[in-house]
Formats: C-alpha cells, structure tokens, sequence
C-alpha cells in the first residue's frame, strides 16, 4: 500500500504540481511548435509518452550500470550519463524510422516530420536526466520498485506535456484571435500566456519543490 | 506596383460585410451578442488572413502586402546579413523561441549564463560548420542523428574542464548542461540553415545566433540575480528587497514575453524607418 501511494504521489507531482513545462520549462521549445498544428497533436503527444517511457527506463538501466561499472568522480559520471542518454535517444529513433518505415509505411508517412520533433526535445532528455538526479531522494527506500518509479515518472511526464499542451491550446487559439497590440501580437503574448499559467502552477506547488 | 497609401487604405476595408438587415429584428440582448460574436468573428478572420499571407509572402519569396517590413536587401544571403539576423533582426530566442529550456531554467545569475554562453558558442561552431561541410548529404534521420551526436561527444569533451575548474557552478546547472546538445537552437539552426549553405554562411550564423543567445541569457543572468538576490556577479550590490521569485520559471517567462515584445517593435520600427529610407532614396532618384 505504502509503495503504490508512493508511485500515485510521484505521478501527481509531476503531472499537476510541479508539471515539468511549467516548473522547469522542458519543451517549451517544442509546445511553442506544435502548438501551431492542432491535427498533430494526438500523435505528437502519443509519440511523445512513449519516448519518455522508454527514455526513463533506459535511462535508469544505464544509469544503475554506469553506478555499477565504478564510475565514482562526478564529471565523469555526469558527462558519461548525459552522452549514454542521448546515444540511447538516437538509438530509439533510428529503431523506430527504420521499423515504421518498413512495416506500416502509411504511419509513417503522417508521423515522418513530427518523429524527430518528438525524439530529440529537451522533455525527451531532461526527464532521465531528472529522474536519475532525484534518485538518491525520490524512488529509493521502497524495495524492488525503482524501476516501476521509473516507469511511472516516464508516463507522468508526458501525460503532463500532454496536460499543458491541452491547456495552452485553447488560450493561445484565444489570443491568436483577440486584436492584440502590434508589439505583443505571436510569440510575446504567448511567452506572457505561458508566464501566467506557470505563476498559478507555482502559486499551488510553492517554493519548497518535491523534485 | 500600387502606391503604398492605396495599399494601406484598401486593407482597412472589413474583410466581412455584416448582416445589418438582420440586427434590427433582434432584442437589445441578442443584439450585443450578434455583435460580440461578429468582431471575434472578423478578427479571427483577418488574424488568419494576415498569417497566411504572411507565410505564402515567406513560402514564395515574394514582396507581402504590408510592405513596410520587407527589405530586399536584409535578404540577400551574405555573412553580414546572416550575422546580424542572428544577433539582432531574426533573434533565435525573442523571434523564434529557441533555446528558451535552458535560458530559462539556467541562465538566473551571471556566471551560469556566461558559461552557457560559452558552451553554446562552441557546440554551434562546430556543429553548423560540420553540418555545411559533410552532413548536409546525408539523408533526414542521419543528419539529425549528425547534430544530436556531435554535440553529444563535444560536450562530453568540454564539460569535463570547465567542471574540474568551477566545479559548483556547473553542479549548479543540474540538467541543463546536457540539454544543450539536444535544444532546438542547435538542430533548428543545423537543419534549416547549415544543411543548405556554405561553411563560411554556417560560421556567420553559428557565431550570431550564439551571440544572439548569449546576449539575451546573460542579460537575463544579470536582471534575475539582481532581483532574487540584489546583487550582481555574487557581489551584494544593494540592502534592498529581494525578489526570490525571479529566479523562478513564471518570471523568466514574463520577463521573456516582455522583452520579446520590445524587441518586436524595435524591429518593426526599424524595419519601418529603414522602408522610409528607401522610398525616399527611389523618390530622389526619380526626380
């Protein structure tokens, strides 16, 4: 019991309270992107969940493995991490360009321009560095569910993109419409939009962050 | 070519005739909702009509309707011109929001910006004159593998240094330091630019897009320290209140939208003042 409220804390923490676009701004780049094209959306979040699953996962495999290897002085660790991540990201894209591309060429075809959008963005990286660098304080002391934590930070981080993406496309469609000054019409006001949002997010989680 | 008054007059006609039969039939209430509902109608329309205009001029390379801010010279491709759209006019984070993650989520005092700065610089070095070099023959998933990995193995072979020389500050920029390789700055720039222009063009604009980035990060740097902490550069500059909020991502994103829209009228105020300039000049030349 004590474990699975453990993993439904850390799920709500990174989906509402500390919302990962909101309090760190990961992928505001790509928000700011995809924001434009509302017929990509259901894709680019699924694509998107996936890819942090599988990233968490990978990355806390990698990072259980580089503990194990000895690797103790801390620039080492941390540029080996960071470098063992981003060939793990490029090794899934390849996987998954080279699979669609022959087995369901019609996905493909949709999915070929938001693939790479999905894959290389700093959500898709921050979170296993994130989740590595909270490990120590956030999944251990529960036996034999670290790598379910890791799991479980994976899907949270993107059904939180997904929150954000959901609560932003409406105001932003809004704003696009409104008669705004010449300076803050685009991408001012929506910077100021997001600026709004992430202030009531703070306003709930504090100053004193879980993560 | 139509005369610019003309141009101007002929765009304040409204894009959608009202039905103005129809709100004489209709109760005081009802009437203000018809109307209501017409003005967001007409704006959403005309904001649609402007954008698409917009990106058809851009899709086309042909002159827009709003000419005031086009300027055949800005986009004739030389090193200057690609240097400064990067450092000023096309600015990756005011104008495109790229590399705003790490800006905002890193860049809160002056020395962290001024590293970040500096580890951008040389990732988009290397990166944009590799990709103008070799990578831009590569197919779409090689190539963007190209960028990712380069920037990858560059900062695994930076990032050592300068974290044995300072090693609180990098430990201070937590996961934003890794991110770097991965931003849209670095594979945006890689793959609209340095994939279809020379090595010389890819250095101009690695150099002021990082310049452009680096400005802005350490402007930011130098504002978040001085409002969450009252000081500048770890110096204890003033007793007055602090602001510790600033160092949060709410107020980076206020502050980014605050300036971006500065800077965006600056630009179309240059762009305008630049345009008047060169009526003027065809208008000596006819006389």
């Amino acid at each position: 019991m004590g474990e699975f409220t453990h993993l439904v804390t850390i799920a709500i923490a990174v989906i509402f309270a500390e919302n990962l676009f909101f309090s760190r701004a990961l992928g505001t780049e790509v928000v700011v992107r995809i924001i434009a094209h509302p017929r990509d959306f259901f894709k680019f979040s699924l694509i998107l969940t996936t890819v942090t699953v599988l990233s968490s996962a990978t990355g806390w495999m990698l990072d259980s493995a580089i503990t194990a290897l000895g690797f103790t002085v801390y620039s080492t660790y941390y540029v080996g991490k960071s470098l063992a991540y981003v060939i793990s990201l490029i090794g899934m894209y390849l996987i998954a360009d080279a699979v669609l591309h022959r087995t369901a060429p019609v996905f493909y075809r949709g999915i070929s321009k938001i693939l790479p959008i999905a894959v290389f963005n700093t959500a898709a990286l921050g979170a296993p560095l994130l989740l590595t660098r909270l490990r120590p304080t956030l999944l251990t002391g529960l036996p034999g569910s670290n790598f379910l934590g890791a799991l479980v930070f994976g899907v949270a981080v993107g059904i939180g993109f997904i929150f954000a993406l959901l609560l932003m496309t409406e105001g932003i469609r809004q704003i696009d419409a409104m008669d705004l000054p010449d300076a803050f019409d685009g991408l001012p006001a929506r910077f100021i939009y997001i600026g709004l949002l992430a202030l009531a997010f703070a306003g709930v989680a504090g100053r004193q962050t879980l993560l | 070519m139509p005369h610019l008054k003309q141009v101007r007059k002929s765009k304040q006609k409204p894009m959608l005739s009202k039905p103005k039969k129809q709100y004489t039939e209709m109760s005081g209430y009802q009437l203000r909702l018809r109307r209501a509902f017409d003005n967001q109608l007409d704006r959403a329309v005309v904001q649609s009509a402007k954008t698409t205009m917009r990106g058809l001029a851009r899709t086309a390379n042909i002159k827009p309707i709003d000419n005031y801010n086009y300027d055949d010279r800005l986009h004739e491709t030389n090193a200057k011109n690609v240097f400064r759209n990067g450092l000023l006019l096309n600015n990756p984070i005011l104008f495109n929001a790229l590399g705003v993650t790490v800006l905002i989520g890193a860049c809160d005092t002056l020395f962290k910006a001024l590293v970040i700065s500096g580890v951008t610089l040389a990732l988009m070095l290397v990166t944009e004159l590799l990709t103008s070099l070799f990578y831009k023959d590569f197919d779409t998933p090689m190539r963007m593998t190209a960028y990712v990995l380069t920037a990858a193995v560059l900062l695994a072979l930076i990032a050592p240094p300068i974290f044995n020389r300072y090693p609180a500050l990098v430990s201070s920029l937590g996961i934003y330091l890794p991110l770097l390789c991965i931003t849209g700055l670095l594979t945006v720039r890689c793959e609209t630019f340095a994939s279809v222009n020379t090595a010389g063009l890819a250095f101009a604009d690695a150099i002021g897009c990082s310049c452009g980035f680096g400005s802005i990060a350490i402007l930011f740097g130098v504002l978040r320290e001085f409002f969450s902490a009252n000081s500048f550069a770890g110096i204890i500059i003033g007793k007055g209140h602090t602001l510790p909020a600033a160092s949060m991502a709410f107020f980076a994103f206020l502050m980014l939208g605050l300036l971006s829209a500065l800077a965006q009228r600056l630009r179309r105020f240059w762009f305008r003042r630049r345009q008047s300039d060169l009526e003027d000049a065809v208008e000596e030349d006819k006389l």
